[in-house]
């Protein structure tokens, strides 16, 4: 039972350790803004404010027209992260997992790619822990307009920085439709 | 009165850290982030598209929401948050809307733009033509009404993106 309590707290101390790590090395900054690796500026706000935003915003401008501005949001995003990180194809299974890390703590969700098939133009994607979908989930249940916003930004980073062509996600399951994960895919179509 | 170096002090304050994989204030308040330039955009885009009032509404919307949920947390928590928290720029500071400086005198209340970058991306990015500032115009009246418990809807004086040195809103 001690040896228990001991590895516990050395999980958290580590956890700590890695958390503090994250903060100090991967973001800096500079008057208002975070400079992500000190090179990308970042804005950030609380996520249930940005879940209102996103989801009113959809519903008197149209789903539809909110997701294209998303999707050229993500495109310039993506340009940024090509330019100053290099991060094209070749260059990103190796930071994979540095790179997860660092996107879910900046609010965008724990990112599992199930499939990645760049040759054939295939992708599945699950999304867990996302601040702005979770909160969109309790103040719209399955009303919420949220996913397709961060599809669209998905979407523009998959194919810029994962090679897969005109990538256009879309849902098969999602956490306000009592699913465990969002799910989001391209070219894949299940039996 | 935010201090220009207050929100890099946030981190080390211990304001803003990482728990659960997340970015959080306060250890409750979950942050989300996005792109600077790319917020530039979405809010000229919605701005040109739906209209200025409109984007103000937007801005009322989220500075309103933003400023609620930081006050519950502060009702709920008093005897361990910072009090710089309690004042209404560094709230602002706090939760990413830039940093202001806040005066009130009788019943006129005044907020100048010290830094944010997204008004400084449009600037760039759009110049004269930049609706952007509409949008901070309204969260900054979410903020007063919230933490003032007045009804507020502040009037631009002056703007960055039309030449002037700051952007400074009153009502």
């Amino acid at each position: 039972m001690e040896t228990r309590n001991v590895g516990f707290q050395a999980d958290k101390m580590f956890e700590k350790y890695i958390n503090e790590l994250i903060l100090n090395k991967v973001f800096s900054f500079d008057e208002d803004k975070i400079l992500m690796l000190s090179k990308v500026p970042f804005v950030m706000f609380p996520a249930r404010a940005m879940a209102k935003f996103v989801q009113t915003t959809a519903e008197e401008m149209g789903c539809e027209n909110l997701y294209q501005i998303a999707k050229q949001a993500g495109y310039m995003v993506a340009d940024e992260f090509i330019k100053e990180f290099n991060w094209a194809t070749a260059a990103l299974p190796g930071k994979m997992a540095m790179i997860k890390k660092m996107f879910e703590v900046m609010g965008f969700g724990n990112i599992n790619l199930k499939v990645w098939n760049a040759k054939d133009n295939k992708l599945l994607v699950n999304v867990t822990n996302h601040p702005v979908i979770e909160a969109a989930k309790k103040l719209y249940a399955d009303k919420e307009l949220v996913c397709p916003f961060y599809m669209a930004i998905y979407s523009a980073h998959l194919q810029k920085e994962l090679g897969i062509e005109k990538c256009e996600l879309i849902e098969t399951q999602c956490i306000a439709k009592k699913a465990l994960f969002c799910e989001w895919s391209y070219n894949i179509f299940k039996q | 009165m935010a201090e220009e170096k207050l929100f890099a002090e946030l981190v080390t304050r211990n304001i803003l850290s990482v728990g659960d994989n997340r970015l959080k204030l306060l250890n409750e308040i979950n942050i989300s982030m996005y792109g600077s330039k790319a917020w530039a955009f979405t809010l000229q885009e919605i701005g040109k598209r739906m209209g200025t009032d409109y984007l103000y509404q937007k801005g009322y919307l989220m500075g309103t929401a933003a400023a609620e949920e930081l006050a519950e947390l502060l009702a709920k928590e008093q005897k361990y948050v910072p009090k710089m928290l309690y004042e209404l720029a560094n709230a602002i500071m706090a939760t990413g809307f830039g940093i202001v400086m806040y005066k009130r005198q009788a019943d006129l209340a005044t907020v100048e733009v010290q830094h944010n970058q997204i008004i400084k991306f449009a600037k760039e990015l759009y110049g004269e033509s930049s609706v952007v500032c509409h949008f901070y115009r309204g969260v900054y009246s979410g903020f007063i009404e919230v933490f003032e418990k007045r009804k507020i809807a502040l009037k631009e004086e002056s703007c960055i993106c039309r030449g002037d040195e700051k952007c400074r809103f009153s009502g």
